[in-house]
């Protein structure tokens, strides 16, 4: 996709721009956005936009594979044509046509990270209530009540006591 | 002027110059995309529905676990102008994409600028923690803690089978991108750096200069990162970048001595020439600037030259910055404007300065 402003360069960004009290797109290239910024694009914020049009024509889109998304509306055509799916539901709508997608960039279409349920067991775990004195305490502390937090740490100690008894 | 702290701080914590291999490995930062099932991602929300997700991510920080977490502050960036999000691009705190759009984004952001989260950009969240050297570890823990909070108040869109559901397949699974900013001149100058650099790719990262495409960015300084999000867990992403990272320190190591050894010479005169220029120049242009700090910086971590710090290196690296420059003269600057005042900063601030 060529840039929308110069039409010279890859666009290698998309910005919204606010037209009519709505969002507009545009895509652009590293040299209007430098103007744009009046100052350096620095790669390591930036989202590959431009490494994902070229990816997507190795899996050309059969007619008969024509699916839309009854959330965001988004088809699999213009999925495989901006590189970005439109909702959460899209998932579920693309289903197995993105296996070899993920495949393909990813090396495995595996899912081998942690869970939200994860975290919140930590959460949970975290949630003893000797934990939930100490981080009591460690307020108290931060906004210098410190006859609460005498009275936290007496109350810790004691629970501490308690467990090391059982 | 804009009161929040984010636009006034020139310095963030990562900019100090400690941590582990901190004369090669300059920052670490770990990148988590999170989304919400309720709203279509940012790239289909109309303006009203950007504008109540960002409301309610505003609430975060006065709740008790998102006060507890640190001390966050909610800046909603579209009543901020431009000039003044540009410093935040130029700290590395947000992306371009973030600082041109014209919607109802945000951030949230804490006083040492170690964590900071983006709101509606190309997700609904991403949530970034900074830290300075060889610290990926840490970033983790940072990061994955604020994940944990605010996952409590927007539970995120996540199915076990694909993982953490973003808006780009490249992010799909852990939404995680892990990376580290590396200055790495010996290998650039000993024609090293497009091999080792190129050979990352089949390990499922990646590396680019970090001004500029290829391995001519300006001031050699690079950023490796994970390419993949699936077949891994974060931690063994984690550690395969901790792998790679201290493989290339090692080589550039290697070249450095190497340089030293053999080409003595050649490395003194560049780097004395550095010194001299940085030292007396009237006008200094960036591209001139990046490459003489990435000379100088060799010299110094090298004992060639005596008295710099990791830190003061870093702090030169902001005056190369066109808006940081503005901002510390508080008016806009013609280009030869410009470079005078660059050439000033650093001149005063090599000779004994503290002009941040
Ligand atoms: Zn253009
Ligand atoms: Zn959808």
């Amino acid at each position: 996709m060529l840039c929308e402003k110069c039409g010279m360069k890859p666009a290698v960004m998309k910005i919204d721009l606010i037209v009519n009290n709505e969002k507009k797109a545009q895509y652009i290239c590293e040299d209007c956005a430098e103007k744009m910024m009046g100052t350096y694009l620095s790669f390591d914020t930036l989202n590959p936009f431009s490494l994902l049009s070229g990816f997507f024509n190795a899996f050309p889109v059969e007619k008969h594979t024509e699916t839309q998304c009854p959330v965001c509306g988004t088809t699999y055509h213009r999925f495989m044509d901006r590189g970005r799916f439109g909702c959460a539901h899209c998932y579920e709508t693309f289903g197995s046509q993105l296996e070899p997608i993920f495949k393909k960039l990813h090396f495995s279409s595996e899912y081998k990270g942690r869970a939200p349920e994860d975290a919140r067991l930590r959460m949970r775990k975290e949630e003893d209530p000797v934990a939930k004195l100490e981080r009591a305490l460690k307020e108290a502390v931060a906004i210098e009540d410190y006859e609460t937090a005498a009275n936290l740490k007496k109350e810790i100690e004691q629970k501490r006591g308690d467990r090391g008894n059982e | 002027m804009s009161e929040y702290r984010a636009f006034n701080n020139i310095s963030s914590y990562w900019m100090e110059g400690t941590g582990s291999d901190a004369d090669i490995v300059i920052s670490s930062r770990v990148r988590l995309a999170r989304n919400s099932p309720e709203y279509p991602f940012p790239d289909h929300m109309t303006l009203q529905q950007e504008r109540d997700f960002l409301n309610r991510v505003q609430a975060i920080p006065k709740t008790k676990a998102g006060n507890h977490l640190d001390d966050l502050e909610f800046i909603d960036l579209s009543l901020i102008p431009k000039e003044e999000k540009m410093v935040l691009v130029e700290k590395h705190q947000i992306s371009p994409q973030l600082a041109l759009s014209q919607g109802a984004t945000g951030l949230l952001i804490n006083a040492a600028e170690t964590l900071s989260v983006m709101i509606n950009e190309e997700d609904h969240i991403r949530i970034q923690s900074i830290y300075p050297g060889l610290s990926v570890d840490q970033c983790w823990e940072k990061a994955a803690a604020a994940d944990e909070m605010i996952s409590r108040y927007i539970p995120p869109a996540f199915s076990p089978k694909w993982g953490y559901l973003t808006s780009c397949p490249t992010n799909t699974g852990t939404g995680m991108r892990a990376s580290v900013m590396l200055h790495l001149p010996a290998l650039v100058y000993t024609k090293q750096a497009k091999n080792t650099l190129d050979s990352l790719g089949k390990y499922g990262f990646t590396c680019r200069g970090l001004y500029g495409e290829g391995t001519d960015g300006k001031g050699n300084l690079f950023q490796i990162s994970n390419q993949i999000t699936m077949g891994l867990s974060e931690q063994e992403i984690i550690e395969g970048l901790n792998g790679i990272v201290g493989e290339i320190v090692a080589k550039e190591r290697e070249m450095r001595k190497r340089l030293l050894e053999k080409d003595r010479v050649f490395l003194e005169d560049r780097v004395f020439r550095a010194e001299a220029v940085l030292k007396n120049a009237r006008l200094l242009d960036s591209n001139e600037g990046f490459t003489l700090f990435s000379a100088l910086r060799l010299g110094s971590d090298l004992k060639l030259v005596q008295g710099y710090t990791a830190k003061e290196f870093n702090q030169l690296l902001l005056l190369m910055q066109p808006v940081i420059l503005e901002k510390l003269n508080r008016k806009k600057l013609t280009r030869n404007e410009m470079m005078k005042c660059r050439a000033d900063l650093i001149r005063n601030k090599l000779n004994g300065g503290d002009p941040l």
